[in-house]
């Protein structure tokens, strides 16, 4: 995606990298979660117990050397199940951002392009699914469907386009105004061609910041339909489902909460921390230093 | 099409906005090889006609009557697609801030090349299609794989041209294509257009408020205030020896107008 990026950009990015603590404290945090989902296989101390191992004899202990952050009630180590379960919040996140981007930007740009009726229509579709509290919205979605991981992808993104299309319809109803975009007609391109080659990757630096702000969000919806038993399921490991698990001996067995809720917390953070960070470096009204 | 008859001819044109004419060009024609310039001040209508002769008005609230015909095919009240297909590849548009009319998030090899894809040309013609026209415009081919940005504002200029040139545009409208940019550059802009109209035999049409510039290229002047057209003639006639007050008025608003300068370069 960072070939598509003006090259201003970029050089703000770069700048970003070498300036801004927080902002980097949260990439690196955030690379340890991505590190730990794509490697859980291989580094997580009891790889079975991500899925379907059950151990009873070693139900419910507390932190230990052999089980860093304890076990659950049917005994599976829940740093193993930590880490399995930044794969499935990763996972959701990734591809609720991906489809409901992906369908907002392109009904956003082609409405903020095309301006008048087509712009009015899509719209105000849009309006309609932002009318709705987006967690009702989902919650409603995922009752209807059968509870699983796909059920929570789909119930989010629902939720989640209409604000890619808001934000590429304003921006691409800016770049229409453009001398390069009245040279691209002049050159006789079909209106498709000019949409996805010239507005399109031109409105796309909104939409990164925005990615990045909301993957944070995503990961704690997806985590809040779990915990109320419409997202994923048993045995899949996932942070929200492990919270509800643990909450009810949560005085007792408090690690059983405590770290799928640390991770919840610290994944979440980091996303919105890395996407002020992304917002203040791109913001085009910000003095290039 | 013999090669007498003009490139473009326009009879009759009246743009309106909401019932109030901010523009109308009663008689235009441009043969192939030639220079026409449209004068004025800012708000004297003339950009707002060379949009309406490109056809970019159409999907505006703007109100076109008239005709513009270029090379036989009616513009006004064409259809979209009867208009792409006489873009770029019959008419084509210059415009006043280069950088601004090249698309930031591409190379401009890219750029061209699409272009010319787009307009049906094989990857080989292409690539020989491009290198004549920066031969043209005298461009060196290592700017293609640049971005917008990172070339000089002439160069951008005469990209903008090259592309014109490459897809075989025989009418280029220029809307003020060296106001943006400095004296020197400027220069170089102008001769180019002047020797494309002779040696490619390129109609031209290009919008202008710096009389110096005008003098320098065109073969025929139209000067317009508020929307009309005021004084039409060759360049010499017109700038040499104004018979309305609004074009002795510009005449006097040019600074230095340099001895002998009233011709071609």
């Amino acid at each position: 995606m960072s070939t598509t990026l003006p090259i201003p950009a970029r050089r703000r990015l770069r700048r970003l990298a070498g300036q801004d603590l927080p902002t980097l404290l949260a990439a690196v945090a955030l690379l340890i979660v991505v590190a730990a989902a794509l490697l859980a296989p291989l580094v997580a101390p009891y790889p079975a117990d991500g899925t379907t191992a059950t151990h009873p004899a070693a139900s419910l202990l507390g932190p230990s050397g052999a089980h860093w952050m304890g076990t659950d009630a049917v005994g599976r180590d829940i740093l193993t199940r930590v880490m399995y379960g930044a794969r499935t919040s990763l996972f959701i996140a990734a591809a609720v951002l991906v489809l409901s981007s992906t369908v907002g930007v392109l009904l956003g740009c082609v409405a903020g392009y095309s301006g008048g009726w087509v712009s009015d229509v899509i719209m105000r579709v849009t309006d309609v699914f932002l009318a709705f509290p987006a967690l009702l919205l989902s919650l409603a979605l995922a009752v209807i469907l059968r509870p699983g991981v796909g059920t929570a992808i789909i119930a989010i993104a629902a939720t989640w386009w209409p604000w890619y299309a808001r934000l590429a319809c304003s921006a691409a109803s800016t770049i229409r105004h453009r001398a390069y975009i009245d040279s691209a007609r002049c050159l006789g391109l079909p209106r498709w061609r000019i949409v996805a080659e010239h507005v399109l990757p031109n409105s796309l630096t909104p939409v990164i910041v925005q990615l990045s702000l909301d993957a944070g969000g995503v990961i704690l919806t997806a985590a809040a339909l779990s915990y109320l038993g419409l997202g994923a399921v048993e045995p899949t490991s996932e942070w929200g489902l492990m919270v509800q698990q643990g909450q009810s001996s949560f005085t007792t067995e408090w690690w059983i909460v405590t770290f799928p809720g640390l991770a919840i917390l610290l994944t979440a953070f980091s996303f919105n921390m890395l996407g002020e960070g992304l917002r203040q470096a791109l913001d085009p009204r910000k003095v290039a230093r | 099409m013999n090669a007498a008859s003009p490139v473009l001819q326009v009879t009759g044109l009246s743009i309106q906005y909401g019932g109030r004419r901010v523009s109308s060009l009663p008689d235009l024609s441009v043969a192939r090889g030639e220079v026409v310039a449209i004068v004025g001040e800012s708000g004297s209508g003339k950009s707002t006609a060379l949009t309406a002769i490109l056809g970019l008005l159409a999907e505006t609230s703007a109100d076109v009557s008239g005709s513009v015909s270029v090379l036989g095919t009616e513009v006004v009240g064409a259809s979209e697609r009867t208009l792409r297909s006489l873009r770029g590849s019959e008419m084509a548009l210059v415009m006043q801030s280069p950088q601004a009319s090249l698309n930031p998030t591409m190379r401009l090899g890219r750029l061209i090349h699409r272009a010319l894809r787009r307009h049906g040309v094989g990857k080989a013609e292409a690539a020989g299609r491009i290198s004549d026209a920066m031969t043209a415009v005298r461009l060196d081919e290592q700017i293609l794989d640049r971005y917008a940005h990172e070339v000089s504002g002439g160069q951008a200029q005469r990209f903008a041209i090259a592309l014109a040139v490459c897809l075989g545009a025989q009418l280029i409208a220029a809307d003020e294509p060296t106001s943006a940019l400095d004296a020197t550059v400027q220069l170089e802009v102008l001769t180019l257009i002047r020797r494309l109209a002779e040696e490619r035999r390129t109609a031209w049409l290009v919008v202008a408020h710096d009389l110096a510039m005008v003098s320098m290229i065109a073969d025929h002047v139209i000067v317009m205030r508020d929307g009309e057209v005021v004084e039409t003639g060759p360049t010499r006639a017109v700038l040499g020896d104004p018979t309305h007050e609004y074009t002795r008025a510009l005449l006097d608003a040019v600074p230095t107008l340099p001895a002998g300068g009233v011709g071609h370069v």
